[in-house]
């Protein structure tokens, strides 16, 4: 058993590091062929978004595991907390490719935002609160590998606490950087909808990512599977019903935004309305909803596996719809007037997102390889971790 | 010094003067490869035109950047690349400095930016040229005289002149965003 993993291992360690070059070059050749978007805000900024939320579930991951200091009842989470900390590292770090390739400028983008950083600008403020959560995130699980059991110290506590404010900041700044603008009326003003929508999302997002990647670890236990199932269920549910609450409070409100109701209205029963009430409602919130409640109460695994499927679509759908539909129709200089533009999706974005998915998954198992990342793992493959 | 601009609408003759020499004197290499704004679907240059049919009397209003006193756009740039240039007032852009984030382009309510298709990087007035003699073309080639620019803060100049004795309006006022871009209108 023990000769025959080593090949299994090197083969996974090779196609990983060929899948990440692979990722790499196909990002690299989008970037090559950028074009002039009449939307400027397009499917790569969706992305950036979707990745940075997919991140958030880590914040459930510490408030529960570290600060709460709930393991499950027989430390099953024990089994997940280095998985979920190394998945949303590399969710974020995807994230920042993603935006960083969207920009003119990738290589000195970082250097120049620092060395004329804005305080005004929302986009400025996202560069150092991802680079923190990051940070915190590596560190925190360089400690938890490094810790000869799973103990938790007061680094790790004031690391949670700290982590916990940052993604929230993190999340609550990327609703500003768009309901701060005045040209967009159907983000503007939207603050106190959008920054709850998208930290709700995130949690749900990252909640569903996790679950849908850390099953092939905990496959074999019945015991951990049980427990997991309904563990991730309850707040995949749980996050649901607050998504679903501020969507309708959001429609509801928007009547009475006469300038925001002209896209809304595009959303709710015009051109988008389809995907919108297919993806974002029907299956988004209704069928996951009755999913996840179904994974808790049997324990059903497939139920969640489906349920965490269809949330990463849900997501992606309704971030899309924020970001890219408010902008094809805007308000011209003369009252009353108003510029329609045609959202087309470019060959050199698809090429760009798709590798950075390739990367997103291949980082994920390269992690698997390299680092001590479930329980019982021996901190030896790494100097750093011994 | 506050430089403003100010189109009389009711000398302007719409022979679209200002707009072919904006986009000949400053992006005279897409005027020669005919290549368009495709963000506007317009020449590459920074006047616009926008035509109003919904009205009893049509009519036209020429949209350039408003150099507004409260520019969103400069408040959304990261790397402050989208600046006021205290010496003028008026909003500029520092392409050494611009990552191409395209959060000015998206924050402007103006639309008064387009994106350069061979650079990828914002385009707006004041265009290269301009921005050298400080003298906007546009105000150069107007046949009818429908155009001035000057300092707001010098009484005597022929802006300020004109808005002591006519009616004027701002485009978007109730944004907030202060434009110092003038329309006569009686």
């Amino acid at each position: 058993m023990g000769e025959s993993k080593v090949p299994g291992r090197l083969t996974a360690f090779i196609a990983s590091l060929v899948l990440i070059i692979v990722g790499f070059a196909m990002i690299v050749y989008g970037f090559t062929r950028k074009e002039a978007h009449i939307i400027n805000w397009g499917l790569l900024n969706v992305g950036y978004i979707y990745f940075a939320m997919a991140a958030g579930g880590s914040i459930l991951i510490w408030s529960i595991y570290i600060v709460l200091g709930y393991r499950g009842p027989k430390g099953e989470l024990d089994n997940i907390v280095k998985l979920g900390l190394w998945f949303s590292i590399v969710s974020l770090a995807v994230a920042g490719i993603v935006i960083l390739v969207k920009l003119t400028r990738p290589l000195d983008a970082a250097l120049l935002i620092l060395s004329s950083f804005n305080p005004a600008s929302r986009i400025a403020l996202d560069v150092p609160l991802i680079t923190l959560f990051i940070v915190i995130l590596a560190v925190q699980l360089i400690l938890l590998i490094r810790a000869h059991s799973m103990s938790i110290g007061r680094v790790e506590l004031a690391l949670a606490v700290l982590g916990f404010i940052i993604a929230i900041a993190l999340y609550s700044n990327l609703a500003q950087v768009h309901s701060t603008l005045i040209s967009i009326p159907g983000w503007y003003g939207s603050l106190p909808l959008l920054a709850p929508y998208f930290i709700a999302s995130a949690i749900l997002l990252g909640t569903a990512s996790q679950a849908l990647f850390t099953i092939p670890y905990i496959w074999r236990s019945e015991e951990i599977k049980g427990f997991m199932t309904r563990y991730h269920g309850s707040i995949i549910a749980l996050a649901i019903l607050v998504v679903a609450f501020l969507t309708i409070w959001n429609i509801v409100t928007v009547v009475y935004r006469p300038d925001a109701w002209v896209t809304y209205s595009e959303i709710i029963m015009g051109a988008y309305a389809p995907i919108f009430w297919i993806f974002g409602i029907l299956l988004g919130i209704g069928a996951t909803l009755v999913l996840a409640l179904y994974a808790v109460s049997s324990r059903s695994i497939t139920a969640l596996i489906l349920a965490s499927i269809l949330t990463l679509i849900a997501v992606f759908v309704n971030i899309y719809i924020i970001t890219i539909v408010h902008q094809t129709i805007i308000p011209e200089a003369i009252s009353g007037l108003f510029i329609v533009r045609e959202f087309n999706i470019t060959l050199d974005e698809v090429l760009i997102l798709i590798g950075a998915i390739i990367i997103w998954i291949s980082l994920y198992v390269l992690g698997q390889i390299l680092l001590p990342l479930l329980p019982g793992e021996k901190p030896r493959r790494l100097l750093i971790f011994k | 010094m506050r430089l403003a601009f100010v189109w009389d609408s009711r000398k302007c003759i719409g022979c679209m003067a200002c707009v072919v020499a904006c986009a000949s004197a400053n992006y005279p290499d897409f005027m020669e490869n005919t290549k368009a704004n495709p963000q506007w679907n317009w020449l590459a240059g920074n006047i616009r035109i926008i035509v109003n049919e919904m009205e009893e009397k049509p009519f036209i209003r020429l949209l350039s950047c408003q150099h507004c006193d409260n520019p969103p756009c400069v408040y959304v740039c990261p790397t402050k690349a989208t600046y006021i240039d205290k010496r003028t007032g008026l909003v500029r852009i520092d392409h050494d400095k611009c990552i191409g984030c395209r959060s000015c382009l998206v924050a402007c309510p103006y639309n008064a930016r387009w994106l350069n298709p061979v650079t990828l990087q914002p385009e707006k007035c004041p265009g290269p040229l301009c921005s050298k003699k400080m003298e906007p073309v546009c105000v150069e080639v107007c046949p009818a005289g429908a155009r001035l620019f000057g300092d707001l803060d010098d009484p005597n100049s022929p802006v300020n002149e004109v808005l002591r004795k006519h009616k004027v309006e701002r485009m978007l006022e109730r944004l907030g965003t202060e434009p110092k871009w003038f329309i006569v209108t009686g």
